[in-house]
């Protein structure tokens, strides 16, 4: 990653202006698809969550099965931690008078949303607040990127 | 400057000791806490099935493995202590992993080396998380 301790040269070096503004773009995309593909696989409204985490006996849903669920999680963690990390260092070296507040808000939401989707087995009160969580995590690294995308652009 | 960066590298600490744990339950989740139960995980898995569990976990740990390490490199020299520790997390990480591809049932005894590298990447994981907290970091 030391290509990012060069970010404050960007002016004299217009490639790596364009690759960190590509890769930028490419976590901007995966943000974006992530919330389709837990759309899909969990549900983002309260009822699809629950008949998803805690099964509908209704309409005949089995609840997921816990281990499918900490898999989930364990992947989870991984990718936010990477794409947060990658996204703050770009936004720190970019913005020297960089807003910490934004930072602590995107780390928190996404540690938060991983163990409150936890809790939500034996918690159901929780899955408005994992929605919430999840939303606000995601919006709060778009905000970040798209940040960065206008100082590079600038 | 310095004090935000510190913030990042803790918030990936944090994290990073979370998908121990995460990992550490599956692990457990998947055997009965027992020797056989351990042995019995791999053996019944085929070649396409293990390389299901090791392929994203090579990648994963690689890639976290390595970011960890290199805020160890971030500040003035390495001591000798840091460089092994790396080197050590590093290969306990790949005989961990590739080690499982050698239990059969004729060879169980590997599941011992499986378990102990484990253990070693686990304890070395924390070692290194405990050594990068306690680190100040000086940007250029």
């Amino acid at each position: 990653m030391q290509f990012l301790d060069k970010a404050k040269e960007l002016d004299k070096n217009p490639l790596l202006k364009k690759l960190i503004l590509f890769l930028v773009i490419t976590l901007l995309l995966y943000l974006g698809l992530d919330i389709v593909l837990h759309h899909q696989q969990i549900g983002l409204t309260f009822t699809s969550a629950s008949n998803t985490i805690l099964g509908n006996e209704e309409e005949f849903l089995d609840p997921i099965l816990f281990d499918v669920l900490l898999e989930h999680v364990h992947a989870n963690i991984l990718s936010s931690m990477i794409t947060l990390l990658l996204l703050t260092t770009i936004y720190i070296r970019l913005k020297a008078e960089s807003k910490q507040r934004l930072i602590h808000l995107s780390f928190s939401t996404a540690i938060l949303s991983q163990v409150i989707l936890l809790l939500t087995t034996t918690l159901p009160l929780l899955i408005n607040i994992w929605i919430v969580v999840f939303l606000l995590w995601h919006l709060s690294a778009f905000i970040l990127g798209f940040i960065i995308i206008g100082k590079l652009l600038k | 400057m310095k004090d935000i960066y510190a913030v990042v590298i803790r918030y990936f600490l944090l994290m990073f000791l979370m998908l121990l744990i995460t990992g550490v339950w599956l692990l457990l989740l998947h055997s009965s806490l027992t020797l056989e139960s351990f042995t019995n995980y791999y053996v019944q898995k085929t070649i396409f099935g293990l390389l299901e569990v090791v392929t994203p976990h090579l990648f994963a740990m690689g890639t976290a493995v390595f970011i960890l390490t290199h805020f160890l490199s971030l500040n003035k020299k390495n001591s000798s202590y840091e460089n092994k520790l790396t080197l050590t997390l590093f290969s306990s990480m790949l005989l961990s992993n590739l080690s499982v591809f050698f239990i059969s049932e004729q060879s169980t005894w590997i599941i011992w080396i499986k378990l102990i590298s484990t253990l070693l990447f686990l304890i070395l994981s924390l070692l290194t998380i405990y050594k990068v907290f306690f680190r100040t970091y000086s940007v250029k």
